[in-house]
């Protein structure tokens, strides 16, 4: 599995990058209600965006971009979207599973902003995008809860950060006409 | 049937081109993450515009289609000088290495050349049992000991000396359903669009008196499952029977890429 950083050319817009939580019905359920469920492990975002008319040699560069990925069997490293403030800071010791992080410097911790927990540096380095849902001093709450075990010190990136992504389904066409490309949309889900 | 050149009225205005990459595809019911892995099936395919300057030139292009026979008919078309590819190396350049089916490098002997991603290069001739075209995947300066980036995969295996370029690139490719020539050869604002596949090459089989063999000793087969091929005259990069059916291997799955 190897990964493939988005090159340069590419801009986006039309931006989506939204938790999908997969659930499963639970036991309960009456006659006339909605039914109960329970969330499932593998909550992931789900990333889509458009990309405008390009020169000709940029779009070439993505479509090997895109054919490199292989479908969705090797790993897209791709920027999250901005958020309206950002930057870096790190965090301390958390366990799978939690949803609240102290993070040393919480000034860029907005509700509602995205964040990624670690760093694309290493193949191996465990990483994950959150969104903030509160703020109360140092300690943000999050969602989805943390998939793995982090330690003290863990870098934090607030708003746009380098993440891993698949292919979500088959591997696009670049709509080549003479001189450009024409825009055409991609869609991504997160590294699970 | 013989393989068709590429008529002189088609001129490609839009390129829809993508490898398609069947993908095993599974997802963990315990903690939902993905399972993926990439199949040695990745074939270009997709649609190109073709745009005919005169009403007789559209008539021409017509009669083309219609000459392929659905999707029995193979064509060359021209992959490279236009806007599907970028310059690369000259001429002359030959794979340095064994470079073993299922590689996804391959070293040339052109050296102090920029090769771009999106480069369409060709390893093999034309004509060439295993000529396949592939894709350079990250920009690189070559040099004598220079491996190169490459999707797709390598289908065969090719030996030192095989010829390569980035110029004058020619894929085979077929129509994606019978039915083109009634349906996909829509004329609209003088434009029409064709659904076209790659064929990958396979040697040439020039008589079947009995069962064809496989290299590895397998029977062809019809993709019927049943028969085993007897019936015609074979010619390079046809891999249809000559009752329009696609030829497999005795496994029943994977087409012939590989017969001697």
């Amino acid at each position: 599995m190897a990964q493939f950083t988005a090159p340069e050319p590419i801009r986006k817009r039309s931006v989506s990058l939204q938790l999908v939580t997969p659930t499963r019905g639970g036991a309960g359920g009456m006659v006339g209600t909605s039914g109960r469920f329970e969330v499932r492990s593998g909550a992931r975002f789900s990333y889509s965006f458009e990309i405008p008319s390009m020169l000709t040699t940029d779009a070439l560069e993505v479509r090997a971009w895109l054919h490199a990925l292989r479908g969705a069997s090797n790993v897209a490293l791709l920027k999250t979207p901005p958020s309206a403030s950002g930057g870096a800071t790190t965090a301390s010791a958390a366990n799978v599973g939690d949803t609240v992080i102290t993070v040393a410097s919480a000034a860029a911790a907005a509700v509602g902003n995205t964040f990624v927990v670690g760093d694309t540096s290493s193949a191996a380095n465990f990483v994950q995008i959150c969104r903030v849902v509160a703020v109360v001093g140092s300690a943000v709450t999050f969602e989805p809860r943390l998939r793995s075990n982090i330690a003290d010190a863990t870098l934090i990136t607030f708003g746009e950060a380098w993440a891993r992504f698949r292919l979500d389904g088959d591997t696009p066409a670049v709509p080549l006409v003479p001189q450009r490309s024409e825009p055409f949309g991609l869609a991504f889900e997160e590294l699970v | 049937m013989p393989v068709q050149t590429w008529p002189t009225q088609a001129k490609i205005v839009r390129a829809d081109l993508r490898l398609n990459v069947p993908n095993l595809s599974n997802t963990s019911p315990l903690n939902g993450r993905q399972m993926r892995g990439a199949r040695l099936a990745e074939m270009w395919m997709g649609e190109i515009v073709l745009a005919p300057r005169l009403r007789a030139d559209l008539d021409a292009l017509a009669a083309w289609v219609e000459t392929l026979r659905g999707r029995s008919g193979t064509f060359e078309m021209p992959l490279a000088g236009g806007f599907l590819s970028k310059p690369g190396i000259g001429s002359g350049v030959v794979v340095t290495a064994v470079a073993a089916a299922r590689s996804v490098t391959v070293g040339f002997t052109s050296t102090g050349v920029t090769l771009e991603a999106g480069t369409l290069i060709q390893i093999g001739e034309t004509d060439a049992a295993n000529m396949q075209i592939v894709e350079v995947v990250a920009d690189v300066t070559t040099s004598a000991s220079t491996v190169v980036s490459i999707v797709p995969a390598l289908r065969k295996s090719y030996s030192a000396g095989t010829a390569v370029k980035s110029s004058d690139v020619t894929g085979r490719f077929r129509l994606l359903d019978d039915s083109s020539g009634a349906t996909r050869f829509g004329i609209g604002y003088g434009t029409a669009t064709l659904s076209i596949v790659e064929v990958p090459t396979i040697e040439a089989v020039t008589e079947a008196s009995e069962c064809l063999l496989d290299d590895d000793g397998s029977r062809l087969m019809d993709d019927d499952g049943v028969s085993c091929l007897q019936d015609d005259v074979l010619t390079v990069s046809n891999l249809a029977d000559d009752d329009g059916s696609l030829l497999l291997d005795d496994d029943g799955v994977s087409y012939l890429l590989d017969a001697a």
